[in-house]
């Protein structure tokens, strides 16, 4: 499982930190969101695609 | 006789003012039983020349808004744009006039001649991130997003605590206050410090800049003198923002400030046409009436939930989720628009290319397959989904970092030093069919 950042698109809400914060990291001067693990686990898998959901940037992709 | 309590409820009015002026229950009624019969649905406005797809459901109003490649911004972003273009013609300037005038434009092109007239303030090299797509919209979108880095951003909450504890200083516990012009003013006195317009011209700023949102709501209703009138003073902001601009380049551009990015920044190898530099500035004034809205919003909401408002006074840090859940509750911009660039298939429907669709926002909020207990206003209700607040994809709104921010701060301090208030006499919202806000609301906070 990979996680694709579209760091393009991403506006450092933060929201997919809230959702997963395994993955997502972010502070105060981060222009865009830190995506601490790459491959991460396949038993973060639900937590990751909630935080796909919710990023209102759809800055977020999930690939097996 | 038999009666019974359910007469019918009747569909939203989708392009009538009057429809958004109602009760905001009735409204909500309305809109959820279209959305429940018809969640994709084919409406023909009376007088308008063709009809629009209604997406009522959360999921529709998200696909269509992450795939810009089918459905695209380019040919208009309000119900309004798809009026029949001879009531709107007075609210146009003269090369959009012309242009439609020569007719042969397909119903897309007509609406993306209004919207682009609309938003022009009379300048034909205009050119706004609304009604742009990728890759150009990116382009145009990371010259603006340099004053709005989140990093400046967050570090702004000094400032917005400072200026927010001036304004509380001249309010009194216990005499009546008008929110939205007090305490509702912050937000837009920060806008024009982060555009960069001298202190002196605050106030000034502010009222030209109102009157050019009015303008670029094209509304069919609107009075020919009052639309005559906004549309001078809007052309007088037009100037204003190019002459601050000029003193900008001429004086070294090395601020953080919005004109003083858009001075550093290149466009197509040259300059950032003064077109463009507009489109930014007007963002970021939009944003901090939205903010004003919004915040007004949340003060009404708690004044008549007096339970969450005693809530949040125990646990401030509920906060930032009355934000979220007052966005969700009280869509501030009714829906957004697109126009599907394909045939494609939404909900079982066959949208035809070239057609007209509109993403009502408010009704996605409330869509019980994704909010339980959908009409309840709940502060603590947790948001595995974000809101259709701030619409959502490469459109969603630039400014949400910014508007969030100012209102979770701004909230801090309020009930930090009035964790109590009331309402003092009526709310008065106003709304058009594109956006609404608050025009008063009288409180009066607890000694
Ligand atoms: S939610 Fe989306 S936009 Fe926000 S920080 Fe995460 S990836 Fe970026």
């Amino acid at each position: 499982m990979k996680v694709i950042l579209d760091e393009l698109r991403c506006d450092a809400h933060g929201v997919c930190v809230t959702a997963c914060p395994e993955v997502f990291a972010l502070d105060d001067t981060d222009d865009i969101v830190r995506v601490l693990v790459q491959e991460p686990e396949e038993s973060l898998r639900d937590k990751l695609s909630k935080a796909a959901q919710a990023c209102p940037k759809a800055a977020i992709k999930v690939e097996d | 006789m038999t009666t019974t309590e359910h007469t019918a409820v009747e569909w939203p009015a989708w392009e009538d003012s009057a429809f958004y002026n109602q009760d905001p229950e009735v409204i909500y009624a309305s809109i959820a039983a279209q959305r429940h019969a018809a969640p994709v649905y084919w409406y023909e406005p009376p007088g308008y020349p063709t009809g629009f797809w209604v997406l009522s459901k959360y999921e529709h109003q998200r696909f269509v808004a992450s795939h810009p490649e089918l459905f695209s911004s380019q040919y208009g972003f309000a119900i309004g744009d798809a009026s029949d273009p001879s009531t709107v013609m007075h609210q146009l300037p003269e090369w959009a006039k012309a242009k439609i005038l020569e007719g042969g434009l397909s119903p897309a092109e007509t609406r993306r001649t209004i919207a682009h007239g609309k938003l022009s303030m009379g300048d034909p090299a205009f050119e706004s991130l609304m009604i742009s797509d990728p890759p150009r919209h990116g382009q145009i979108r990371n010259i603006m997003m340099k004053s709005l880095r989140p990093s400046l951003v967050r570090a702004q909450k000094p400032r917005i605590a400072e200026i927010t504890e001036e304004f509380l200083g001249r309010i009194e516990p216990g005499v009546e206050v008008d929110f939205v012009t007090t305490i509702g003013q912050i937000p837009a006195a920060l806008m024009t410090e982060l555009i960069g317009v001298p202190r002196n011209m605050r106030e000034r700023f502010i009222d030209m800049a109102s009157a050019q949102m009015l303008a670029i709501t094209i509304n069919p209703d609107m009075d020919p003198d009052e639309a005559a009138r906004i549309k001078a003073r809007a052309a007088e902001f037009h100037d204003y923002c190019g002459q601050l601009l000029a003193d900008r380049n001429a004086g070294g551009a090395d601020g953080d400030d919005l004109v003083s990015c858009i001075a550093r920044s290149e466009h197509d190898g040259g300059p950032v046409p003064l077109g463009m530099a507009i489109s930014f500035i007007h963002t970021f004034v939009n944003a901090g009436e939205t903010t004003r809205s919004l915040l007004s919003l949340i003060m009404l909401h708690l004044a008549q939930h007096p339970e969450q408002r005693r809530l949040l006074g125990e646990r401030r840090e509920l906060i930032s989720n009355a934000v979220e859940e007052t966005l969700r509750f009280s869509q501030l911009n009714w829906s957004g628009c697109r126009t599907a660039t394909q045939d494609v298939e939404v909900g079982g429907k066959l949208i035809k290319q070239g057609d007209y669709i509109v993403m009502a926002y408010a009704s996605g909020n409330r869509d019980e397959d994704v909010w339980e207990r959908p009409d309840e206003y709940d502060i603590t209700r947790k948001f595995d989904s974000d809101h259709q607040g701030f619409g959502y994809g490469e459109h969603s709104c630039p400014g949400a970092l910014l508007a969030r921010t100012d209102s979770v701060t701004i909230l801090e301090h309020v009930v930090a030093r009035f964790p109590d208030w009331e309402l003092a006499g009526p709310a008065v919202r106003w709304s058009n069919p594109f956006i609404q806000g608050m025009g008063s609301l009288p409180v009066k906070f607890s000694r």
